[in-house]
């Protein structure tokens, strides 16, 4: 903390944050991290935030759980309170250096970067990919290894596949698990 | 200032390689934005004016091109621009002029067979394994290419995509398997 206050100044983070495995965070862009969030070992990455423009804003709100997340961020990524993270990838562009996309087959406006919202108290499991456009509702949960790209998930969804398949209510799963024990 | 020490990284690394042997030949005009580990027995031929540039979050920041026998053959065509790519090949990897590959993963070998004894997989040879990726393709963050796969010319393949099976031109593919999505 001390060193990205001394050093960075776009870079803010709000006491405590507790870190157990390396975070490293780089780029013009602002970074804002509240209180009471904490960095943990996760397939032994740490966290990881690259801004790749001096406009790009990346938020986190309080007591989130970032274990191997990393975050490249454009626009905006705005992360809600009590989110719990795993190996994952935030990733509001499609590619880091679009201007090198010459194929005709994607239409220019899909590389233009559009922001990603999570709500609070989400979980994005393991080998997940959140990219462009990406908005996740309160109490959702993304599945290991789902691919979240221009998609919404509501509030206390479950979204699993890749490509993302229709997300379930979380209060459908939970009522068939209850009736199968 | 960050383009002349690249450049300058470039033709140091490409007469390092010649002298190395002629197992790696590099073309002109090669920037080196981070470090470039080309490693194994095989023949490895880099286009010219290509660009190799580095990002942190994956398992290694910097492009790594691995042959594992000395039959093995990777080309890159010119103008490519290799972003923290893991390249790894037994037999023959070809990639085209103009292509963009960020953060992903390409190998022509399982290394290893789904039988108990996890030996060297017996029935992979050339033709069915050899990658060949087309020009102007461009592969997102955190994707992998499997053995036997062939992309078209212009395709784009989102991050996060596992290719297992060949790709016709000019479609963006998504997902695992990576199919055209259609949006």
């Amino acid at each position: 903390m001390l060193y990205y206050r001394l050093a960075r100044p776009n870079v803010h983070i709000r006491f405590p944050f507790f870190v157990y495995q390396k975070v490293r965070i780089t780029g013009p862009g602002s970074v804002f991290i509240d209180r009471f969030c904490a960095v943990y070992p996760n397939l032994f990455e740490g966290l990881t935030i690259e801004t790749l423009t001096p406009t790009a804003k990346v938020s986190i709100g309080q007591n989130c759980a970032l274990g191997g997340l990393t975050i490249r961020c454009r626009d905006h990524v705005t992360l809600g309170e009590r989110c719990l993270t795993a190996n994952s990838l935030i990733q509001d562009c499609l590619f880091l250096h679009p201007g090198k996309v010459t194929s005709k087959s994607i239409d220019h406006l899909a590389l233009v970067p559009a922001p990603v919202k999570i709500g609070d108290n989400a979980w994005v499991a393991a080998q997940c990919c959140l990219l462009t456009g990406s908005r996740l509702g309160m109490d959702s949960v993304v599945a290991l290894g789902a691919n979240v790209y221009q998609d919404e998930v509501k509030e206390f969804h479950l979204a699993s596949g890749n490509p993302l398949g229709r997300p379930v209510p979380i209060s459908s799963v939970l009522r068939l698990t209850r009736l199968r024990s | 200032m960050k383009r002349y020490i690249a450049c300058l990284r470039g033709k140091l690394f490409a007469q390092w390689c010649a002298l190395r042997g002629h197992r790696i030949r590099i073309g002109p005009g090669l920037q080196l934005y981070c470090k470039l580990d080309i490693r194994g027995p095989g023949l490895v031929e880099i286009g010219s004016n290509c660009q190799v540039h580095s990002i942190w979050g994956g398992s290694k920041p910097y492009v790594t091109i691995y042959t594992h026998s000395p039959e093995s053959h990777i080309f890159i065509g010119d103008n490519a621009m290799l972003v923290a790519v893991r390249i790894s090949s037994r037999f023959s990897i070809r990639i085209g002029n103009d292509i963009l590959i960020e953060e992903a993963g390409i190998s022509d070998t399982d290394f290893h067979s789904i039988d108990r004894d996890r030996s060297m997989p017996l029935d992979e040879t050339t033709s069915k394994c050899a990658i060949q990726i087309g020009n102007r393709v461009a592969i997102g963050a955190k994707s992998f290419v499997c053995k036997g796969v062939n992309i078209g010319d212009d395709t784009v393949v989102a991050p996060g995509s596992i290719v297992t099976r060949s790709l016709p031109t000019g479609i963006f593919a998504l997902g695992n398997p990576a199919r055209s999505l259609a949006k």
